[in-house]
């Protein structure tokens, strides 16, 4: 460790990294590769240890095992005020006895830069956030939108090349939440900092990322783009989390160069193009409710399942009808509102899943149930 | 990181640095707090030889001084009993309005229920004496041309002197509100509207919902009430009459000289307050609390009927809490400072039932006695011990609540700092001197600076609980969290976020401290020497028969210590 | 199954400066799941709260079932609350929560414990009954505060943002459960939140609320496809909006003429000649192609700009000719990369016509 270290980070990695609080491992053996300049999302339930791991990142708290490198150079006996990170804080964390030009101006402040270069600094960030006429307002007359922004400007002045954003939306309207989203990227790629951000939402997470890590029980579950994420997921949980995805227990019937057929409880057939299951293997199907065909009326055709509408609920772009299946099972179908409006309660339909876009997953141990839980 | 060469040894510097403030704390407060807290006990340990013989052997009278303290005790321990049901049927109630109720005049019943925990109560205790003994009180006011109540009137079942009982209810009732109010308010009133809304009548959601989980505050509060209770000199002194507390025994055993027995006795008691408050520390900061209520009214099969009383008392006599409260205050708080008001502005030329002058306020003060030269030279006295004391008390504070905060094993020093605030206050006077007087160390004789450095003794607790109730109210770690992300060195972090943050506290704690100080009796009394504070005048001024100087010094004490008062809720408030 | 009515509700706050309610008039059918929506701070918890009885109403009157009830303590209300913060008491077990009210009301052991028994397996909850609440996920929490709900056995639900303070996931399953157990239970259910997805999702009705004013009340489908109001246009889904001038008239249908002279035709009710409008479509009926087609109307040229993945569907910002960037949602196996060009078509029946605001198009739509 050499002395008067200061540095311009670039890209993180984590190994082995694991903490503990009394008997709960909140963050268990986590190892992370992430690039230089990237938007990465840690996604997860509340409680799977992605503050946590921010935390570590930053210094903030020390592993009970595991190492931090920043650009190759390990930091894990660095204390937070030398590793240069801009964190953004869940409930923001706005010093509440300093105006917003003090909160903002602190981090370059307390380094000791210049005082020239931190006015101008102080007046570029809070111009690109929109708050440069409420520089002496304190916190509190803020709105919590407002506050997000001084929060984020509070640490990008700092000029830190690496961003950690813990849940940075949560705290506002849903409404707020969406608008709020893209302004946040584009900041953010502006500055060319490499970012970590933490969140529970996944339509945050897959909006906005390059890549996303999901995290559950503190053990990192898959690593993808965001598209590879929605279109190949590794399990039930990931499948479950990040798409809106309908579950069917069954038995490998048949198994053919094409694909397996597999019996659905209750009797009925859908046809997969899945190769790596055997004959009389317990398995899930998966289908998102976007991928599940349907049509008004009984229509005769291969691998069709008929049921009855039982709820419909209106999404705006799209409409989700809730189908009662004849072998007792609900299958749930996203279309167009356009199309879905057609369809009332009450009517018979015909359902098909789509077998290029059936997901087959082994049954999983724990059981079905088990890995549906979300928290 | 800095790291420095020193002897051949690479040392980091922040953590030298930080090892050396810890250090140079723990020996502050061991010296200044803790040492003379507990120094009886090792005093005794000590000389038991000869404590033994003094108290249980004594070749004249035996163990007569042993019996004597097992009766005082008992009567003390029946006093502070007593005093503590009292206080708990007033405290629900009057806990319960100033929590959730709104109203105009709310500042004011606050400030009288801290007012007992800071006034005088050398003043206070004479304030209650002429309000129900003489005819300057209520008797007169009835027209009864005599005192309502005589000096030693015993109150029947119970049997305590009822100025005593009064005097202790009054001194010790803001621990049990005080304590029972922020456990209250901690509690989301919501819980108590989600109760509403399934059904529950008001009093019924009080008994199910907020008492549960407010009961380890009333408990914990009944402790301290209790110890304080044990421990009251100033005020029992004035109002004892014939009757002997603890604390009294011990400082008439110091003026007689007979230390064993004073010793001896102070001993017990700092065993039994320290033994009552540690544990129930501990159980109070377990966070689950008992659900066994309830259930406890069902199996009674009352339940039902419990729940139609309390529906009929929601709606009809709501108002009994507030009337209950309000005339208590009333009468015990607020009328014995009318009543000295009325006195020193009736006695002020003459004694109004005699016409001599001699029984003026006016003589008194500027006459032979010369009272008023005192009485400047006891505020001078008084004054400069408060301003003195208050701040190393603030100093090793402050100190204090970063090594509290900062390392886990000084979190048990938090409750350990509660035993100086329970410890009888003349035993403490006793420690000093017996600690740093001739008998001792030899290093402090009595007089100011023995005043000061016993009035250390207790502001520190109160500026070190007053502080951290501020730091743990107001997520100040999240802020210092903030900062260090920013760059901030830990020096920096408590420069620039922690001290702004939480000065609002450490304020209110100086200014608790400092009244405190000016009418602190019992232990000055001990170790004052020649150096006369005002409330220990007070006390010279009454044993000398001397009310209406008497009556000038305590109506002067109270009116400065409503003014502090007032300027700690404005501090503290705004 | 009780039908409620506000007749002028008014609230102020801080000494009349906060206006949380202005003349609230509202009637809410017997077995409706009626919603209260808008952004933080336009008063719908305290409308919610002045029904419940937690808050008294400066003006106005509430009618429960055709009874006024003012003047009536919570506790005999007859309502069943969630709240946002759930409340669970932590000092009682899971049973004991849940047989609150029945407690309350004076029913004994061995019946209550049947009602939780029963509660219990409707809402489907796998937990042991003797589990305290914290040592609950929130998502079980907040049924278990639905449960409790229940078991009051009212008919009234009054719904405080029940799903607000859990993780987005969680809401998602739960929003579902609500509506359900609504339903099947035939109470009658208002709800309020900032939540404008939740709110279509569930809801019969919903009324969009703005600084203490009910904007509009209609149905999901209603206020989606036929916003009356540049605010719930805005506040419901994501909108696109052009300002412009109206250039011709004629038999119900208009020309537009918006930036860089561009025209859109639309249909339109009433005069509106060579006044200031704002024009708004929502993403998903802007169709992008890469070649015009002759049946495509209000075709502009345009170029991608980026695009935002959801899933099966793409959100692509496009930058028209003409300056204007506009947000379109279209089916992913359509890709189309940052930098194409494109044809974006605005069909007529689609695009709907607003009065150019008098505070100004930012101010109207502002959620602060």
């Amino acid at each position: 460790m050499e002395e008067g270290w200061c540095l311009s980070v670039i890209n993180i990695k984590l190994i082995g990294l694991t903490k503990r609080f009394g008997t709960i491992t909140a963050v268990d053996n986590i190892n992370l590769d992430i690039e230089r300049g990237e938007l990465f999302t840690i996604l997860g339930p509340t409680g799977a240890g992605k503050t946590t791991t921010l935390k570590l990142i930053a210094g903030l708290l020390k592993p009970d095992e595991g190492e931090i490198y920043f650009d190759g150079q390990l930091v894990n006996d660095v204390p937070p005020e030398e590793r240069d990170v801009g964190f953004v804080f869940q409930g923001y964390a706005l010093f509440p006895h300093m105006t917003v030009w003090e909160n903002v101006t602190y981090g370059p402040l307390v380094r000791g830069m210049d005082p020239e270069k931190v006015e101008r600094i102080g007046r570029e960030i809070l111009s690109k956030v929109h708050l440069l006429e409420r520089a002496d307002s304190y916190p509190r007359e803020l709105s919590g939108g407002m506050q997000q922004r001084v929060a984020l400007a509070r640490a990008l002045a700092s000029g830190s090349k690496l961003l950690l954003l813990d849940e940075p939306l949560s705290a506002l309207d849903a409404r707020l939440r969406e608008e709020l989203r893209f302004e946040l990227r584009n900041i953010v790629k502006e500055t060319g900092a490499t970012a970590i951000q933490v969140t529970h939402d996944k339509y945050e997470a897959l909006q906005l990322s390059d890549r996303i890590a999901i995290l559950r029980k503190g053990k990192v579950v898959q690593v993808d783009t965001p598209m590879n994420l929605f279109t190949k997921p590794n399990s039930i949980f990931v499948a479950n989390f990040i798409c809106d995805m309908n579950f069917f227990e069954g038995i490998v019937k048949k198994v053919s160069g094409e694909g397996a057929i597999i019996e659905l409880r209750g009797g009925p057939l859908v046809k997969t193009l899945d190769r790596t299951h055997r004959v009389g293997e317990r398995v899930v199907v998966a289908v998102r409710f976007e991928d599940v065909e349907i049509k008004p009326g009984e229509t005769k055709r291969p691998y069709a399942i008929y049921g009855k509408v039982e709820r419909i609920s209106f999404l705006g772009p799209f409409i989700r009808i809730e189908v009662l299946l004849d072998n007792g099972e609900e299958v749930s179908v996203k279309l167009p509102a356009t199309i879905g409006y057609k369809f009332e309660l009450g009517d018979r339909v015909t359902t098909f899943l789509k077998p290029t876009k059936i997901i087959v997953y082994s049954y999983p141990r724990a059981g079905l149930a088990e890995e549906l839980i979300v928290e | 990181m800095q790291v420095i060469n020193l002897f051949g040894k690479k040392i980091n510097v922040r953590s030298f640095l930080s090892r050396i403030f810890l250090t140079a704390t723990l020996i502050s407060l061991g010296i200044f707090v803790f040492l003379p807290t507990f120094y009886l006990i090792s005093f005794t340990f000590l000389g038991w030889n000869e404590v033994y013989r003094e108290v249980f052997a004594n070749p004249l009278i035996g163990d007569e001084h042993w019996q004597q303290i097992k009766g005082i005790l008992i009567f003390s321990f029946r006093i502070a009993l007593i005093s503590v049901l009292i206080d708990i049927l007033i405290g629900i109630p009057l806990g319960y309005i100033l929590a959730r109720k709104n109203f105009r005049g709310k500042g004011v019943i606050e400030d009288l229920v801290t007012l007992p925990l800071v006034i005088p109560t050398s003043a206070f205790g004479f304030a209650t004496l002429i309000t129900w003994t003489t005819i300057a009180g209520i008797g007169g006011f009835l027209g009864l041309g005599r005192g309502l109540v005589e000096l030693n009137y015993v109150v029947p079942i119970v049997k305590i002197p009822f100025l005593i009982l009064i005097v202790h209810v009054t001194l010790t009732f803001p621990y049990i509100v005080r304590i029972f109010k922020s456990k209250l308010e901690e509690l989301n009133p919501e819980f108590e509207i989600a109760s509403r809304s399934l059904g529950a009548s008001v009093f019924t959601t009080f008994r199910s919902i907020a008492f549960p989980q407010a009961l380890p505050g009333l408990f914990s509060g009944a402790v301290l009430a209790f110890a304080r209770s044990l421990g009251e000199t100033g005020a029992t002194i004035i109002v004892a009459g014939v009757n002997t507390t603890a604390s009294i025994a011990i400082v008439k055993w110091e003026l007689e000289f007979k230390i064993a027995p004073a010793s001896f006795l102070g001993f017990l008691l700092i065993v039994i307050a320290s033994s009552m408050i540690l544990p129930v520390e501990y159980v109070v900061s377990r966070e689950r609390s008992t659900s066994s209520l309830p259930n406890l009214t069902e199996m009674l099969k009352i339940e039902k009927y419990l729940l139609k009383f309390e529906k009929n008392v929601s709606r009809k006599l709501y108002w009994i809490k507030e009337v209950v409260s309000f005339i208590f205050i009333g009468v015990c708080v607020i009328l014995p400072i009318l009543v000295v008001l009325n006195s020193v502005v009736l006695y002020w030329n003459a004694d109004p039932y005699t016409g001599k002058i001699e029984g003026g306020v006016i003589y008194q003060l500027f006459g032979p006695a010369n009272y008023f030269k005192s009485l400047i030279r006891a505020t001078a006295v008084s004054l400069i011990v408060a301003a003195v004391s208050t701040y190393i008390s603030v100093c090793i504070g402050i100190a204090a609540v970063i090594i509290i905060e900062k390392y886990r094993f000084c979190r048990s020093i938090r409750s350990l700092l509660k035993v100086p605030l329970v410890v009888p206050t003349s035993t403490l006077g006793l420690s000093m001197i017996l600690l740093w007087g001739p008998k001792g160390l030899g290093l402090v004789n009595p007089g100011i600076w023995l005043i000061i450095l016993t009035h250390i003794v207790f502001s520190v607790p109160v500026v070190v609980e007053s502080t951290l109730a501020s730091y743990e109210g107001s997520d100040v770690e999240v802020y210092e969290e903030a900062a260090r992300s920013l760059g901030a060195t830990p020096y920096d972090v408590a420069e620039t976020v922690t001290l702004p943050i939480i000065k609002r506290g450490i304020f209110t704690g100086a200014i608790l401290s400092f009244t405190h100080s000016l009418g602190e009796t019992g232990a000055t009394f001990i170790v004052m020497g020649r150096d006369a504070t005002v409330s220990t005048l007070v006390v010279n001024m009454v044993e000398a028969l001397a009310i209406p100087a008497a009556l000038f010094a305590s109506t002067y004490l109270i009116a400065l210590s409503l003014i502090l008062l007032f300027a700690f809720r404005k501090i503290s408030k705004g | 199954m009780p039908d409620v009515k506000l007749v002028n509700i008014s609230k102020r706050y801080g000494k009349g400066k906060i206006i949380a309610a202005d003349k609230v008039n509202l009637e809410i059918k017997d077995g409706e799941y009626f919603t209260i929506l808008g952004p933080s701070g336009c008063g719908k918890s305290t409308l919610l709260k002045i029904i419940a009885g937690i808050v008294k109403p400066d003006e106005g009157e509430v009618y429960v079932g055709g009874k006024l009830i003012n003047d009536i303590p919570i506790e005999e209300r007859h309502i069943a609350m969630v709240f946002q913060n759930i409340l669970l008491f932590p000092h009682m077990n899971v049973e004991e929560n849940i047989g609150y009210a029945p407690r309350v009301k004076g029913i004994e052991r061995e019946r209550r414990v049947k009602i939780v028994e029963e509660i219990v397996s409707m809402l489907k909850l796998t937990l042991r009954s003797t589990a305290f609440p914290d040592e609950l996920s929130r998502g079980a929490q907040q049924k278990v505060s639905l449960a409790r709900a229940i078991a009051s056995e009212t008919n009234l639900f009054l719904l405080d943002e029940p799903l607000s303070a859990l993780d987005s996931r969680v809401r998602l399953e739960l929003r579902y459960e609500l509506r359900r157990l609504v339903k099947e239970l035939g109470v009658t259910a208002i709800h309020v939140t900032h939540d404008q997805e939740e709110a279509m999702s569930i809801s019969d009705r919903i009324a969009i609320m703005k600084r203490g004013r009910i904007i509009e009340v209609g149905s999901p489908v209603e206020l989606y496809l036929g916003p009356r109001t540049i605010f719930t246009a805005h506040f419901l889904g994501k909108m696109n909006f052009m300002e412009g001038t109206v250039k011709e008239v004629s038999k119900g249908e208009c020309l537009v003429e918006i930036f860089g002279g561009v025209k859109i035709r639309t249909k339109v009710k009433g005069r509106f000649l060579r006044e200031r409008v704002v024009l708004a479509i929502r993403p998903e009926f802007i169709k992008l192609s890469k070649t015009i087609n002759e049946s495509d109307q209000n075709v502009i040229e345009g170029k991608i700009v980026e695009k935002f993945y959801t899933g099966s569907y793409v959100y692509y910002k496009v930058k028209l000719e003409n300056g204007i960037e506009v947000f379109t949602l279209t089916e992913a196996k359509k890709m189309y990369n940052d930098g194409d060009k494109i044809y974006a078509s605005f069909p007529p029946e689609y695009v709907i016509l607003f009065k150019y605001p008098e505070e100004g198009l930012e101010k109207q739509i502002s959620l602060e």
